[in-house]
């Protein structure tokens, strides 16, 4: 029909793009690595053949796929969930952990590391090995899911969307407080684990964890697409919401939950991590111009997942041994590129 | 039609109206009009079914309003609410677009048909030429035409593709659509929503502090008082029955009947009498200009001790006890009088 | 053999020590001389280490430590003596101090020297002492001095059965750890000492709150110490605040004898397995360097641990790929963590069952005396004793060697 109408939800050739993009994320994720692996060897051994060194195929197959697997999910699944956030809350400060489902999730663990006192280490010791490596993914969601219900019980009662955020926020102090009081409480050893664990990582999870934590991710990340009509309703307020017919408490529901399975996985397996879910969004929002989430939730999915290999290829510092805690790449990698998109466009634009 | 049958509207505590019969009919503009605090907001939303009533029955189409599943409800009803609408990065086009909530898929992907309404939304608001533009840029009129266009979009039917048998009864609710605009832009969107109600056969209830212009162009008035009554009728007869004087009179504010104005002024002068062609745009604004500086003009042929000629654009002719004197300027009559 | 000199010739000065002494390099006068009479003192045999100078016998010109302690392993702490007090001086006291700190050991009953600070002045011997680490309690024991003890930090982790049975029989008051220690039990409890450490965040330590409230306080840093001997010749640390030098000096040859011994037994070695440590958490796996405390334990038990080349003291946090990499063909695999069994291991991460050790079994943890409560004697008395754990590894890697040895605190993981 008439041009003059401009075309809703992602193109497709931006879709191809982001997906080319992607996929060099991930290969240079699985190239460049602590051990040296020449490129050619890697696609050797990607493509079965044999490489020179036996422990190669190894260090691909065990240690980078699903290290890049798990990074993948992650930026996509925080991505997603900071998005939601930020429609639902009409805020474009809100993270993915913003009715305090990270604290909850770092209760859980606090609870497990640091312990109450006698006896915390042989706790720790037979917690650890009752579900094996999923134990402290099972505190993390324990914990984030505690504060999860006590949010959804809350937004049922609640008719302001406001008044949820300011709850989740107190939710998320008070176990923040609790946290913070154990660590008081501990040793400095079990200080220096814990603190271990919340500087994230996505090297933890490995394929036996990752039966469990995929299809996690994904399921929240399926409820988030389902959830883009009521998003895009969302985005002229509760009114204009239910004046639609959209069922608005049903629909914050839903979109809580998304995020928070989101978030809460990311958590448990991977440990907190800061700033892609912030920061993305409005990257996605700024590069396509848009509020619909038709274009911005694959979008951010899509550059969140890449954004978060690129940022796990420079933590592995590779050439060097050395490990560098993930949260702190993100910000020091991420901030500039976030300031440099957004002054490009001069203003940020937020629905 | 929009009906209701012993409707109370309000809180808990504080009922604002009670036992209202109303009717709202297709093709017919209704402004809802009334002090400030008077509760109008609060029937508005009542009548959107945002807000239940404390008794009696709201009916759309004669089902209960708030019986009737949302989804279905929207596609007979839509609302344009007031203060300013924040959805940033949207097109004009996206933001008319998710007027179509009601009949789009999961993903909310449009459909020709719907493609078309948002179209025919557009066209009869006269936005089209925004479609492309962001909403952020444009100003509140525009804004608020392509407010308007979104809830058209969400309750027009598409008889170009089949659709528009079994005519739908659609209404139309807006909350102060004029608070923001300039006066030409109000004139404009009012004319519009009239124009609306004739070409979609729509109800058009809106609310507004814009009295005159509401007595000039709706076709029914509802007057609400502070005390919770509820005045029905036209627009004349609501200012000869005296219904519009003795509300706003509760307020402190005279209403004239035969100007169909509030009185601005007190005659503090005394009487002062005019003569000049009847209808004549020089006769009506010197009149305004005695009324202004406190005279009670009177102009039915009886002369006063003070009396003006209007002879002709040019030319004022003043008479007091004390003389006669020419003035070429109403300044000057103005002057003269004063002393 | 040069331990066994150097404590002869300290016996022989100690026997000509009946003539007196010159006087130290500093300078002080005696703050009293009694008017009445005659200082009639007489330089003591040994060390003080049950009471007081009494009243009035003080002189300046004795020298009141005659049993001294003379240190060679470790290079983080020194004693200077004087007549009458010690200046104990730790170079690194705790991680990243910018200074040393120094403590002024004066003999109960003497003046204490002008040019020092309050907190720094302690009163020796000492009569009852709290500690707030189990690696202390060792020392204490072998040096018969746990009926001096009065109070721990925690008693859930200690190994030590006599400590154990006090704190049971309520003779120990708790006073709990970190900047979370309760400083007014500590206050009414007034030991003559609290030794504790500093983990090199102050707001994380007991110590600073301590001071403040004017309790004495001495920071220990044994555990900084990477030379297994040097670690365990802090016993003479601990010794000094009791005046037990010669029992602690007497004791460290013995250790430094045996350790010297297995030594070279294991150097003589053809054959060195290659060993790797540690394991992984949360994708990173922390290695300790190659001139660290665990290092210099592999390395004189004869073993070629991988990464012996590296240079740092700490641990490197490396990618579990590169530890892969690189230690996947192992001998063996020591110091494992946090892991009761092979199962457990493998629970823990899958990816462990691709090492060599592993598989074959050549899996060992230094947990094999744990008490019920969970506390490793590992880092409690092995800490004095560390030539029982070189016994113990060489064991594990060369058992030709010493066949009659059985582990202490090793055991293999099944």
């Amino acid at each position: 029909m008439s041009s003059p109408f401009p075309k809703l939800g992602l193109r497709a050739w931006i879709v191809v793009l982001l997906l080319v993009i992607l996929a060099a994320a991930f290969i240079l994720s699985l190239t460049l690595g602590s051990v040296r692996i020449p490129p050619e060897q890697v696609w050797r051994i990607l493509t079965g053949g044999e490489p020179d060194k036996a422990s190669w195929a190894d260090v691909i197959f065990k240690f980078r796929l699903p290290k890049a697997i798990t990074a993948l999910l992650v930026g996509a699944a925080l991505s997603a969930a900071g998005l939601q956030m930020q429609t639902l809350f009409r805020n474009p400060l809100a993270d993915p952990f913003i009715l305090g489902v990270s604290s909850g999730a770092s209760l859980g663990v606090a609870l497990v590391i640091l312990g109450t006192g006698a006896g915390s280490a042989s706790a720790f010791i037979a917690g650890l090995n009752t579900f094996g490596d999923l134990s402290l993914a099972l505190a993390a969601s324990l914990g984030a899911g505690t504060v999860l219900g006590a949010v959804l019980l809350v937004s049922r009662r609640v008719q302001n969307t406001v008044t949820l955020l300011i709850l989740g926020l107190m939710f998320g102090y008070l176990t923040n407080a609790v946290v913070s009081l154990l660590i008081y409480f501990s040793q400095p050893e079990r200080v220096q684990v814990f603190s271990l664990w919340a500087s994230g990582s996505f090297g933890g999870v490995t394929w036996n964890q990752m039966r469990v934590f995929a299809p996690v991710a994904v399921a929240g990340l399926f409820i988030g697409f389902v959830m883009i009509k009521p998003l895009n309703a969302l985005l002229l307020g509760d009114d204009y919401a239910r004046s639609l017919g959209l069922n608005v408490r049903r629909a914050r529901f839903w979109i809580i939950l998304s995020a928070s399975i989101l978030a809460g996985v990311s958590t448990a397996f991977c440990g907190p991590i800061w700033f892609i879910g912030v920061a993305v969004p409005h990257v996605a929002r700024t590069l396509l111009n848009t509020a619909d989430h038709r274009a911005l939730l694959p979008a951010s999915m899509l550059m969140g997942a890449s954004f978060a290999l690129v940022a796990d290829v420079i933590a592995q510092s590779p050439g060097s041994q050395y490990v560098l805690p993930l949260n702190v790449v993100m910000s020091l990698f991420g901030v500039p590129v976030i300031l440099w998109v957004i002054l490009r466009q001069r203003q940020l634009r937020f629905s | 039609m929009l009906t209701t049958s012993s409707l109370t509207i309000g809180y808990r505590r504080r009922p604002i109206a009670s036992d209202l019969d109303l009717e709202l009919r297709p093709a017919e503009m209704v402004c809802l009009i009334g002090p400030n605090g008077a509760g109008k907001s609060t029937l508005l939303r009542t009548l959107a079914g945002m807000q239940e009533p404390l008794s009696g029955k709201v009916r759309l189409g004669g089902a209960d309003l708030f019986s009737i599943p949302a989804l279905e409800l929207a596609k007979q009803l839509a609302v344009v609410l007031t203060g300013r609408v924040e959805a940033g990065n949207l097109s004009a086009y996206a933001l008319v677009a998710l007027g179509r909530h009601p009949y789009t898929d999961w993903l909310g992907r449009l459909t020709p048909r719907d493609e078309e309404a948002v179209r025919r939304a557009m066209q009869l608001t006269d936005c089209e030429a925004l479609a492309a533009r962001p909403i952020h840029e444009l100003s509140d009129g525009e804004r608020q035409k392509v407010m308007i266009a979104r809830a058209l979009a969400q309750i027009l039917p598409s008889p170009s593709l089949g659709e528009g048998s079994g005519v739908r009864d659609t209404v139309l609710l807006l909350d102060e659509p004029t608070a923001f605009l300039d006066l030409p832009r109000r004139v404009e969107l009012l004319q519009l929503l009239k124009r609306l109600s004739r070409e979609t056969n729509c109800a058009v209830l809106l609310s507004t502090h814009d009295l005159d212009l509401a007595l000039r162009i709706a076709d029914k008035l509802w007057l609400l008082s502070s005390h919770g009554e509820l005045h029905i009728g036209l627009p004349e007869e609501l200012a000869l029955n005296g219904a519009l004087a003795r509300v706003f009179q509760s307020e402190g504010v005279e209403f004239d009947h035969a100007r169909g104005a509030f009185k601005v002024h007190q005659p503090v002068c005394g009487p002062i009498s005019l003569h000049g062609e009847k209808d004549g745009v020089a006769t009506a604004w010197t009149w305004r200009a005695l009324e202004r500086i406190g005279y009670e003009v009177h102009n039915n042929g009886v002369r006063h001790p003070v009396h003006v000629d209007v002879l002709d654009a040019h030319h004022w002719r003043l008479t007091t006890p004390e003389g006669q004197s020419d003035h070429p300027t109403i300044a000057s009559l103005l002057a003269a009088l004063r002393q | 053999m040069l331990r066994k000199t150097l404590i002869l010739i300290v016996l022989i000065a100690l026997l000509a020590a009946c003539a007196p002494q010159t006087t130290p390099e500093v300078d002080f006068a005696p703050t009293e001389i009694p008017a009445t009479e005659a200082p009639v003192a007489v330089a003591p045999e040994h060390n003080l280490t049950d009471g007081c100078v009494a009243e009035g016998e003080y002189d300046a010109s004795i020298d009141y430590f005659p049993e001294k302690a003379t240190l060679a392993q470790t290079e983080n702490f020194s004693i200077e003596y004087f007549n009458n007090y010690k200046v104990v001086t730790i170079a690194t006291p705790y991680p990243g101090a910018a200074e040393s700190v120094e403590y002024v050991l004066v003999q109960c009953g003497t003046p204490a020297p002008d040019g020092f600070l309050d907190e720094q002045i302690i009163e020796v011997p000492v009569q009852t002492i709290v500690t707030m680490s189990t690696s202390y309690l060792p020392f204490l024991d072998e040096l018969g001095l746990l009926d001096r003890l009065v109070g721990l930090d925690d008693a859930t982790y200690v190994s030590n059965t006599t400590v154990l049975k006090m704190a049971e029989e309520g003779k120990l008051t708790m006073l709990g750890y970190g900047s979370g220690v309760n400083v007014e039990k500590a206050l009414e409890l007034a030991p003559d000492l609290i030794m504790t450490y500093g983990s090199g965040a102050p707001d994380y330590d007991a110590h600073p709150v301590l001071i403040e409230a004017g309790l004495k306080v001495a920071l220990n840093a044994e555990w900084m110490d990477t030379s297994p001997l040097g670690r365990a010749e802090w016993g003479k640390f601990i010794a000094a605040f009791f005046n037990k030098e010669a029992d602690a000096e007497a004791l460290f040859a013995e250790k430094a004898r045996k350790y010297e011994e297995l030594k070279a037994l294991a150097a003589g070695v053809t054959e060195k397995p290659t060993v790797f440590t540690g394991s992984a958490y949360q994708g990173t796996w922390n290695v300790p360097g190659g001139n660290s405390f665990a290092a210099a334990f592999l390395k004189d038990a004869g073993a070629d641990y991988l990464w012996a080349d590296d240079t740092s003291t700490g641990s490197l946090p490396l990618a579990f790929e590169a530890v892969f990499e690189k230690a996947k063909d192992a001998d063996y695999w020591v110091n494992v963590g946090f892991f009761f069994t092979l199962a457990d291991v493998l629970t823990a991460d899958a990816r462990y069952a691709d090492f060599a050790a592993y598989k074959n079994g050549n899996v060992w943890n230094n947990d094999a005396k744990t008490s019920p409560a969970g506390g490793n004697d590992y880092y409690e008395s092995a800490v004095a004793h560390p030539e029982i754990v070189l016994a113990d590894l060489i064991k594990i890697f060369h058992p030709d060697l010493l066949p009659d040895h059985e582990l202490v605190y090793y055991r293999q993981l099944k």
